[in-house]
């Protein structure tokens, strides 16, 4: 093709002969010159769909299908190596971290809560003193009765 | 020579794929490390079928390719607790599936048959299916008349849709050498095929 490189032929030729004609297969920093040169070339199209025809035939070659028995046993072995979780027979849903993650922020939070409340403690000192002050007015009340 | 945008157009989106893919597959493997049993199953269901086919195309026996493919999963399950994110898990398993075939080859006598029963039944009438079979059984052969190398890079590059740097990575060898591998073994079939051309290579 005239104002082509001559070594243009000589790339697709290699892309086809080694990846054949399904440019995804082709390297990519090979792939926009080669289908520029396919575009525009006779000698390229009839060399693209020989080797068309040669995928076709790979394409028709069999595979054995997976067994079920197989998978399952793959399973197990994935299965058979984690880690036991401690409390799997009250929580089998998953991973041990999620369930110890949430108990621990519950805990965390619930004593940062109780730390940060105004006066929680000094209501309960003082309820302690009215309590004592009770217990005392009683044995006095008690000691002058016995009088 | 393609332009710079056009090269750079052309292998970004691989490059963020291949990154995507890693980190993707370091999750799955994180879970499968934590006993999340629906991760092994999606890397099982994803993986398994390609494995056996890589392991078949290169041993042709249904029994080795699986028990290849079996010990290629053992392997992953116990890297699970160390898997890093530089890999895809394809590409791993296909590296060990790959090592194990040709350990298995190895020690293999040279004229082990094609296992004619792994060809799967295919649709259809009773004589389309077999007249499938037939044409799968006499490509199989032509594949496996090949030498180990060109074998397993038409394995890797037509069958897995492996790149070819991944394909050569996993070959242990150079770019330019796996496309001389490929171009050698493709002209070796075309010329193993060329009886049956009409029904196989689409030529008169």
């Amino acid at each position: 093709m005239k104002g082509r490189k001559p070594d243009d032929l000589t790339l697709l030729r290699r892309l086809l002969e080694s990846y054949g004609a399904d440019p995804e297969r082709w390297p990519a920093d090979r792939r926009q010159a080669a289908l520029q040169y396919l575009e525009g070339s006779a000698e390229a199209r009839a060399l693209c769909e020989e080797a068309a025809g040669l995928d076709a035939a790979l394409d028709r070659a069999g595979t054995p299908a997976p067994a079920p028995e197989l998978m399952a046993a793959i399973l197990a072995a994935a299965t058979a190596r984690a880690p036991r979780f401690w409390a799997a027979p009250i929580w089998p849903f998953g991973p041990a971290w999620k369930p110890v993650s949430a108990l621990a922020a519950a805990a965390i939070l619930g004593i940062v809560a109780g730390s940060q409340v105004p006066g929680s403690f000094a209501s309960s000192e003082q309820a302690i003193e009215g309590e004592i002050g009770e217990l005392a007015g009683m044995v006095v009340f008690d000691q002058e009765g016995e009088q | 020579m393609s332009s710079a945008p056009a090269l750079v157009q052309a292998i970004v989106p691989d490059i963020m794929n291949g990154t995507g893919a890693r980190a993707a597959d370091a999750e799955l493997m994180r879970r499968v490390a934590a006993g999340d049993a629906g991760a092994s199953r999606i890397l099982v269901d994803r993986e398994l079928g390609p494995l056996i086919a890589l392991a078949y195309r290169i041993l042709g026996n249904r029994a080795e390719s699986e028990d290849v493919a079996q010990e290629s999963f053992l392997r992953l399950w116990r890297m699970a607790r160390r898997w890093q994110p530089r890999a895809k898990v394809r590409t791993w398993l296909t590296r060990v599936a790959y090592n194990l075939s040709i350990d298995r080859l190895r020690v293999r006598k040279p004229t082990d048959p094609i296992d004619e029963a792994a060809l799967p039944a295919s649709g259809g009438g009773p004589s389309s299916a077999l007249q499938r079979d037939q044409v799968a059984h006499i490509v199989e052969a032509a594949i496996a008349l090949l030498p180990e190398r060109q074998r397993a890079a038409i394995a890797l590059v037509h069958y897995q849709e492996f790149s070819n740097i991944e394909a050569a990575e996993t070959l242990g060898v150079s770019v330019d050498a796996l496309e001389s591998l490929l171009a050698r073994g493709r002209r070796s079939l075309r010329g193993a095929l060329a009886d049956q051309r009409t029904d196989l290579l689409g030529e008169p």
